[in-house]
């Protein structure tokens, strides 16, 4: 869901930046507030977990591809979407510098979809579905929604750019992206399982 | 199974090493789902000038996209860049 330069208008990609910048203000005052020595390098390598997993694309049907995001997954570990947005941001600047993976004028709509949204619709899916679907059920459709929805405020991004028509945006967007979720959905379950069996205190939600 | 704190860090970053190692060899090179959709509603959009010319463009060197071994060496520079700089963003907020 990378999206690189030329797709957003540049009005709409400094409004864009503006937005992300203020989301990581937050986030780093949440990081001065809830890290220390145990979560710092839990933090750190966990972002270059993220990185290393979006290169791992898996195809989906219709002839594309998709890789985990990460967003929901961090957000649901440490029940902030803030971390999720200071995590996927670093990873994203990465990508966007070294890599060409995302324009450098569309990071700021990158940290918006991916980072924030992303983070956002995983966390409070996650809270806001567990006590009625069940912890894992939740995970797995908040995983699943933070990626879909990222991928329609992409859409919406980029019809406001007069890139994609909105209809045709969201529904080649929208359809995509709602089958790449699963790959999203299911790698969330099964590493939060797993962080689960080896150390349960490190889910915020078990402390 | 119980593991440390250190164990957990070097474990999950053992994994993304192993990830790095397999991902060029075994990564779909289809389209993601943005791409597909330009392809289908915009194809032009797609051959938009880059702003920067990254060094590792694809996570590959400029004429060695052929070899996976490249893209693997690239990816394990990033990882390692990726720690670092989380390492060094946390660290600096935290003082």
């Amino acid at each position: 869901m990378h999206i690189p330069d030329g797709f957003i208008s540049i009005p709409l990609c400094v409004i864009l930046y503006v937005i992300a910048i203020i989301a990581l203000y937050f986030s780093t005052r949440w990081s001065r507030e809830n890290l220390d020595e145990k979560y710092i390098p839990l933090l750190a390598v966990l972002a270059a977990g993220i990185f290393a997993i979006q290169s791992f694309n898996l195809p989906v049907p219709f002839g594309s591809s998709g890789h985990l995001l990460g967003a929901a997954l961090v957000a649901i570990i440490f029940c902030s979407p803030y971390a999720a947005i200071i995590v996927l941001s670093l990873v994203l600047i990465l990508q966007a510098l070294f890599f060409g993976d995302g324009g450098i004028t569309a990071l700021g709509a990158n940290i918006v979809n991916m980072a924030i949204v992303g983070g956002f619709v995983g966390y409070y899916g996650f809270t806001g579905l567990k006590d009625k679907i069940g912890l894992y059920p939740s995970i797995f459709v908040a995983a699943w929604a933070g990626c879909f929805i990222a991928a329609l405020v992409a859409a919406v991004e980029m019809a406001l750019s007069g890139t994609f028509p909105l209809d045709l945006g969201l529904f080649y967007m929208g359809g995509y992206h709602a089958m790449i979720g699963f790959i999203e959905a299911i790698i969330t379950v099964v590493i939060i399982k797993g962080i689960d069996s080896v150390r349960p205190d490190l889910l915020s939600w078990n402390r | 199974m119980e593991l440390d704190n250190k164990q957990v860090y070097i474990g999950i970053f053992a994994i993304a090493l192993v990830i790095c190692l397999l991902s060029p060899f075994l990564a779909s090179g289809d389209p993601d789902g943005l791409e597909a959709s330009a392809e289908h509603i915009n194809p032009d959009a797609l051959e938009a000038e880059q702003v920067i010319s990254p060094i590792m463009p694809d996570y590959t060197l400029e004429g060695m996209e052929e070899n996976p071994l490249v893209g693997v060496a690239c990816l394990i520079i990033g990882a390692l860049l990726t720690v670092a700089l989380a390492y060094g963003v946390f660290y600096i907020i935290k003082k």
